[in-house]
């Protein structure tokens, strides 16, 4: 079985998504591949200007070698513990969406149905009390995970805020120690008889050759790749955000509140808070979400910015020698942050099945069907944060309560309405925890809890959760306060971004 | 929200039929479900039956630790060996073999599975074979047993099953259930009576006369399915295009050397041979396909291969492959073989029955019968049918025998499409498709694969990045671990006399 490895990758796009790209490649196909990063000038147009990442995101710095209070210290982050969504379910409703175990299992049957059980006989219990991150950011407390897993500190599991432009920064120079070659311009792709690219030609007649391709900008998109819009259940389609002064107790935690036609986030960053409101143009005018924008913020000069998207997914991830990675893969309404996450997924996909020169139609189905599993399931997740609803208060969130859901969440609303089961099938970015969380924090309350429940005594079941809930308590306030945390460890020292 | 709302929880469960699949059940609910239910299961006592001797795969041990079982006990009263995995002889061409461990081979290096190091040293002329990094394989070639957990060497810990005799089986959990309340009744079920308005069986009536009201009925009632088809008229999916074989002849024998830790199965001229050890004897027994081969002619085939002296009259079972259409439904919930029957090839009659049972556990029905239930637990039970039917046509079709007409026409067989996928994929970069909760995981499948020559035309590319020489150390260092760790290990025999003999054990 003779081998041909790829030589040579040439990486369109940079910002966040290019940069991560060929640092993890970089890192790991070290010194064996020539990788070239051509930026465009679109790189730093995303949907929100500072993102949020999921606790995945550590794994692969992890392989990088990313020392993480370095990387907060030069982007300005800050820790995440989970999502505080308002106004969702219904207006007046809040919730926290923890990373994270939200109470242990009993008898090994999960902790919702013992705290069913109990809401039924009127012993009502908050949820979010069983949730050391929900706890501790509520408090705005902050430390790492415990290693020892007998220690309740052990249950915490966290993300990160990030100012996108200067984490691009920062991933283009660990990109480029290892060995990554940056260039810039306009490309054109240019083609074999079979489709595969061979080379890009740059604006100044320079050409660029390689082996294997990845079109991070969509700069490289043909007709095969082809695009599946996704906007008849993800309603929202423009952007407009604006930063704030920071504030004064950064919150380990980042704040969507929905709005009539959309909703707005609060996303805090050492030296800013984000702030930004998703809408739909269908429903709303762009002046009166930037209006609304500029209400809910301290007057500056500063102008806001504005940005068009479409939700959606290519239909083919994967064609001829070129993978679409990051944006130009998949786009997703800003709720949940998922833009980093898709990210993430293209590259280790495409590691898990790394091709030769020869990429054969194996390797590029596998991962277009991977690929596709895994951003349906995401968007099957983010619909339901529109469906789940009772509110009736304006034609968008009467559109969302009413519109019919792609079948696979469907079938997992049927289910959780009926007795609190989760169903995950494969490739689920989101554990059993997250859905459960957002079912009953958008008031999905279902029918009746698992019987298997019903083997504990109830005054047995009350001494549990009341010991759990206390054990909780102690956890959060043994944590310091997420400012001096990151005072003491991630202070941000910031240079002027470059990328721009 | 209110507690004063009507308590909607099922009263009766009425399990029909005995037998593995009944007791299990039996005991599975009494330990789960204590006396929030009664539980009631009807059988007609079979006299002098004899067990041939079943072959399990390791999540049996989880079931029996959810039972509580105390392992020494339940291996003595079941006249009980470990098994370590399975032989396949003969299966790719005559004179082949390998065992299937269940446990992973080797370990990763550098975030590559540990079989592409394997296949590049391979390709650079190493003819060390992919056995020789599996420990149990190791210990299963010479015949010794020991429980590595994962607590001592994690990167050795290893899982194993049981040999046992089902209806010795059956009988200890048959114990155990009326101990804790389940309540039999002896008894021929001779009619079905369903509800007027929407099909539920309300009861069921014995030979006696005696009617028996419940809620849930759970048809263990084997290949003829009682309630789930003979009342139900639920329909049955037949897959003998894929899976040919559907007849079988099984009898015990004496054994003639000590037990081996693991089953064997020999391909043989119209279908295959099984051995299975336990304390006391052997279990055999020959899968055939009857358009092939006679009743005869596959009893003098597996008489004249048997190991000592038969123990009994060979006892001929013919079935018909495939799955129920509806593993669930109405009010009645199929297991074992009157949910579908799938050949022994991979010993996983039991653990479909396990699977069932905790599903069904997991799924437990109100009296408001919402579908959503049912819905689930068919579709859950549909994917692992599918995809152990598909693992099974893998040891057909990926053969190079074709010497007798039975093999001939299964070589030549087409497969089912997700098996063709897996096994293209993995024919060109090693790579196993896996799906959530799969019942086989990638140690088995590559195992398979790679034991009826399935050998990937590429490996991972990533595999290349270590210098050759440092992996070729680090796999030596590997295989000499595992031949010291197999070779310090008792035989299997000792191990059991000493843990959990039945009693002298036969051959001494």
């Amino acid at each position: 079985m003779p081998q041909h490895p790829i030589r040579s990758i040439a990486i369109v796009g940079g910002g966040a998504a290019g940069w991560l790209t060929a640092a993890v490649l970089g890192r790991v196909l070290r010194g064996k591949i020539t990788i070239t990063v051509i930026e465009q000038n679109d790189d730093h147009e995303l949907i929100e200007p500072e993102t949020a990442t999921l606790p995945q995101l550590r794994g692969l710095h992890g392989i990088i070698g990313i020392d993480e209070n370095d990387l907060l210290r030069r982007t300005g982050g800050t820790f995440r513990l989970g999502s505080a969504f308002i106004d969702f379910g219904r207006i007046g409703s809040a919730y926290f969406h923890p990373f994270g175990e939200t109470g242990a299992r009993l008898n090994s049957v999960a902790f919702r149905h013992y705290w069913l059980r109990l809401s039924r006989l009127g012993e009502p219990f908050d949820l979010s009390d069983f949730s050391l991150c929900a706890v501790a950011a509520r408090a705005g407390k902050f430390a790492r995970p415990a290693s020892d897993s007998r220690s309740v500190l052990s249950t915490l599991e966290y993300g990160t805020h990030l100012d996108a432009a200067l984490y691009a920064d920062y991933l283009r120079d660990v990109a480029q120690k290892l060995g990554a070659v940056r260039r810039n311009g306009t490309v054109s792709a240019v083609r074999d008889a079979a489709g595969n690219v061979t080379a890009l030609a740059l604006e100044d007649g320079t050409r660029i050759e390689a082996d294997f391709f990845i079109d991070c900008s969509g700069a490289l998109a043909s007709e095969n790749r082809g695009f599946q819009d996704w906007s008849q259940w993800l309603p929202c389609d423009r952007a407009i955000s604006r930063a704030a002064p920071p504030a004064r107790d950064i919150p380990p935690f980042t704040q969507c509140k929905a709005l009539p036609w959309g909703w707005q986030w609060q996303l805090p960053l050492q030296h800013r808070t984000g702030n930004g409101i998703a809408y739909s143009s269908r429903y709303v005018s762009d002046d009166e979400a930037a209006e609304t924008l500029r209400g809910s913020l301290p007057q500056t000069s500063e102008q806001p910015r504005q940005v068009r998207f479409t939700s959606g997914r290519a239909k083919k991830f994967w064609h001829n020698n070129v993978v679409a990675i990051g944006r130009a893969a998949a786009v997703f309404d800003p709720l949940e942050f998922m833009a980093l996450y898709v990210v993430q997924v293209g590259i280790t996909r495409l590691l898990a099945l790394f091709p030769d020169r020869s990429v054969s139609e194996i390797e590029r189905s596998e991962y277009n069907r991977l690929m596709t599993n895994e951003t349906e399931r995401i968007r099957d997740f983010l619909i339901l944060h529109y469906k789940a609803t009772a509110r009736d208060d304006s034609p968008f969130w009467a559109h969302c309560r009413d519109m019919e859901v792609p079948e696979p969440l469907a079938y997992k609303l049927r289910q959780f309405r009926n007795r609190g089961r989760v169903v995950l099938y494969d490739e689920e970015t989101f554990a059993e925890n997250s859905w459960a969380s957002v079912f009953l924090g958008q008031g999905i309350i279902p029918d009746r809890h698992d019987p298997l429940a019903d083997g504990l005594d109830v005054e047995q079941v009350k001494t549990q959760l009341q010991r759990m809930r206390s054990t909780i308590r102690q956890g959060a306030d043994s944590m310091q306060p997420h400012r001096l945390f990151l005072e003491k460890f991630c202070r941000a020292q910031l240079a002027e971004s470059s990328g721009s | 929200m209110n507690p004063a709302a009507p308590d909607r929880r099922l009263k009766t469960i009425v399990i029909v039929g005995g037998g593995t699949a009944g007791w299990m059940t039996a005991a599975a609910m009494a330990r789960l479900l204590g006396s929030s239910v009664e539980i009631r299961l009807v059988e007609s006592e079979e006299i002098g039956t004899v067990g041939v001797g079943e072959s399990t795969v390791p999540p049996i041990r989880d079931f029996n630790a959810l039972l509580g079982l105390d392992e020494p006990d339940f291996m003595r009263a079941t006249q009980a060996t470990f098994k370590l995995g399975i032989e396949f002889r003969d299966w790719c061409r005559p004179g082949d073999a390998y065992i299937h461990s269940f446990a992973v081979y080797g370990q990763p290096i550098g975030g590559v599975s540990f079989h592409h190091h394997w296949l590049r040293l391979r390709e650079r002329g190493d003819n060390a074979g992919l056995d020789e990094y599996s420990l149990p394989i190791a210990a299963a070639k010479l015949g010794r047993f020991a429980k590595v957990e994962s607590k001592g060497v994690p990167a050795h810990a290893y899982p194993y099953a049981f040999h046992f005799d089902a209806l010795l089986y059956a009988a200890y959990l048959r114990k155990y259930a009326e101990v804790r309340g389940v309540r039999r009744t002896e008894g021929k079920v001779v009619d079905a009576a369903l509800r007027g308005h929407d099909g539920f069986i309300e009861s069921v009536t014995l030979a006696s006369g005696e009617r028996i009201a419940g809620d849930l009925f759970v048809d263990c009632s084997g290949f003829r399915g009682l309630l789930i088809e003979q009342a139900l008229h639920t329909g049955y999916e037949d897959w003998r295009n894929w899976l040919s074989c559907d007849r079988g002849v099984a009898v015990p024998c004496e054994a003639a050397a000590d037990p081996l830790p693991f089953t064997r199965a020999f391909a043989s001229d119209a279908g295959w041979r099984w051995r299975i050890p336990l304390q006391h004897r052997v279990g055999n027994g020959y899968v055939f396909c009857s358009a092939l081969m006679s009743d005869d002619a596959a009893w003098e085939s597996l008489r004249s291969q048997l190991e000592g002296r038969p123990l009994a009259e060979p006892r001929f079972l013919g079935f018909v492959t495939g799955r129920r259409k509806k593993q669930w439904n109405k009010n009645c919930v199929a297991i074992g073989l009157a949910g579908g029957f799938l050949e022994p090839l991979e010993s996983t009659s039991i653990g479909l029955i396990q699977l069932a049972i905790l599903n069904l556990l997991q799924l437990l029905p109100d009296c408001r019968w919402n579908p959503a239930d049912a819905d689930e637990f068919n579709r859950l039970m549909d994917v692992e049918f599918e995809r152990i039917r598909d693992f099974l046509v893998l040891h057909y079709h990926a053969t190079e025998r074709g010497e007798t007409p039975f093999w001939c026409d299964r070589r030549a067989a087409p497969i089912p499409e997700a098996l063709a996928y897996k096994k293209d994929i993995f024919a060109e970069r090693g790579l196993i498709v896996s799906h959530r909760d799969d019942f086989f995981q990638e140690p088995s499948w590559l195992s398979v694969f790679l034991g009826q020559n399935i050998v990937p035309r590429r490996f991972d590319p990533l595999a290349e990045r270590l210098p050759a020489d440092e992996v070729a150390a680090r796999l030596q260092q590997m295989r000499s671990t595992i031949r010291e760790m197999a070779e310090a290990m008792p035989a299997h025999r000792s191990f059991l006399e000493s843990y959990c003999g039945a009693r002298p054990l036969a051959v001494q």
